[in-house]
């Protein structure tokens, strides 16, 4: 009896240890794998979405930081045929253009919002960690994203977590421990952390180079103003 | 977060050029609108200010088309709740003015002080610039206070009923207004009536007896964006 016991309390100890983590390749997943490897030594499954966005740069980048921390069991689930699903977001839509910092500033769902994103694909990591014997599942929001995305809140991340308690028998919660982080406390993490940040990719234009004028580069070009240092990616202007 | 928009003249009000303004700002989102209109005196001043809310999305039909020099509007698509009660609907007031606000923000529960039992973020904007002319600070350093010390997007109008001036300021959400001598355009989105972006950071007011914006004040302010 005891020796039962014990192994429950092991396994329990096993999978506090295992988690899930969506990454898609741009700064914030990938500090948050960083984090999550070096810092919680957690045994790391990374989960990547191909949803038919117009670039998958961000997708190569999560690609080879899962290998560089050692994640064998990077998940790249391909989600293309999801794509009419999305169609209505101008990362998706051929038809429409991504737009620069000031089109957007003050727009409560920009044209960038992916209908109900990050429900879907937090749904199928939740599936992912009750596979693989996980706790938790993590992904990468910050505090700023809530200007524009309604599914990167404190308040959806409660009401799904609530949802999840009525799972029988698997006890997992979604974590996003930057959700009071800005973009700023997210690099400055990530530089303590050693992360690569030329082997990130943000920009929502799948360019040679970063544009430097959409949101997701204004936003990452301001972190790297505040800490004073240059991003190592190259941009347009 | 939501749109503001609007027409201060010395004429009356083009209710063509307040419904073009009207519409586009729809474009973020239409639950509910709320207005002010007042009308010019002849010693310059306004009379008959009146508020009108609506829980339903802006619309032509819902706009009483009054003789007005003043209409300063705002369409609301609320962040956190779908609901949409009368009294969430801008603009909102206090003794000593009216406000409207775009924008969503971050730190409101630190100041829960400036407006009891608020239910909207932008309340506390308007509880704050209250608070401080309660305690005998002026117009502007009020607003100064109030902006500076909130975290987040902000775009607003503030009517100041003592002085019957129009304060704007804004940080991250954009206010667009015209360059015209007569009549001022505002507008959340850019049109050809209001293309000129207002700067961040800054106080404008707008006084109807000299029909003229100028700079007022400046406060600091946090942005997560760097663009030109």
């Amino acid at each position: 009896m005891q020796q039962k016991n014990i192994n429950k309390a092991d396994d329990f100890v096993m999978k506090e240890k295992n988690a899930v983590a969506i990454i898609s390749g741009g700064m914030d997943s990938i500090t948050l794998l960083h984090y999550l490897v070096k810092k919680e030594k957690l045994n790391v499954s990374p989960i990547t979405f191909l949803y038919g966005q117009k670039h998958s740069k961000e997708v190569s980048c999560a690609k080879e930081q899962a290998l560089l921390l050692g994640c064998t069991n990077h998940l790249v689930l391909d989600l293309t045929s999801f794509k009419p699903l999305f169609a209505k977001s101008a990362l998706i839509s051929s038809d429409l253009p991504i737009p620069d910092i000031q089109e957007v500033m003050g727009d409560p769902q920009p044209a960038t919002y992916v209908p109900n994103r990050n429900m879907i694909f937090l749904a199928l990591a939740m599936a992912y960690a009750e596979t693989c014997e996980a706790n938790n599942v993590y992904y990468g929001a910050q505090k700023h994203d809530i200007y524009g995305y309604w599914d990167t809140t404190p308040q959806f991340l409660a009401s799904l977590n609530q949802i999840y308690q009525l799972n029988r028998k698997s006890v997992i919660s979604i974590q996003a421990p930057f959700v009071n982080y800005s973009k700023t406390d997210v690099l400055k993490l990530g530089l303590e952390l050693g992360v690569d940040y030329g082997q990130t990719w943000s920009c929502y234009r799948g360019d040679d180079f970063s544009c430097g004028t959409c949101a997701t580069c204004a936003e990452r070009l301001k972190a790297f103003a505040n800490l004073a240092i240059t991003d190592p990616l190259k941009y347009a202007r | 977060m939501c749109g503001i928009f609007g027409i201060i003249s010395q004429k009356q009000v083009d209710y063509k050029q307040f419904f073009e303004l009207g519409i586009l700002n729809t474009q973020r989102g239409n639950l509910s609108f709320g207005y002010l209109t007042g009308k010019m005196g002849q010693d310059n001043t306004l009379d008959n200010v009146h508020v009108f809310k609506h829980i339903q999305p802006f619309q032509e039909t819902r706009v009483a088309q009054e003789n007005t020099n003043l209409i300063l509007a705002h369409i609301r698509a609320p962040t956190t709740t779908q609901s949409t009660q009368l009294a969430n609907v801008h603009p909102f007031e206090t003794p000593d003015g009216y406000l409207a606000h775009n924008g969503l923000l971050l730190n409101h529960a630190e100041y829960s002080q400036w407006y009891e039992g608020y239910t909207v973020d932008s309340q506390i904007i308007i509880g704050g610039i209250q608070t401080h002319l309660n305690q005998g600070m002026e117009i502007v350093n009020a607003i100064q206070k109030t902006a500076a010390a909130l975290e987040g997007q902000q775009a607003c109008w503030y009517w100041h009923k003592p002085k019957q001036h129009l304060y704007f300021w804004r940080v991250m959400s954009p206010i667009y207004v015209s360059d015209s001598e007569e009549t001022l355009y505002f507008s959340s989105i850019q049109h050809e009536l209001a293309s000129l972006l207002l700067k961040e950071g800054v106080i404008y007011r707008y006084s109807l007896s000299l029909s003229c914006l100028t700079e007022v004040g400046a406060f600091e302010f946090q942005s997560p964006y760097l663009y030109g």
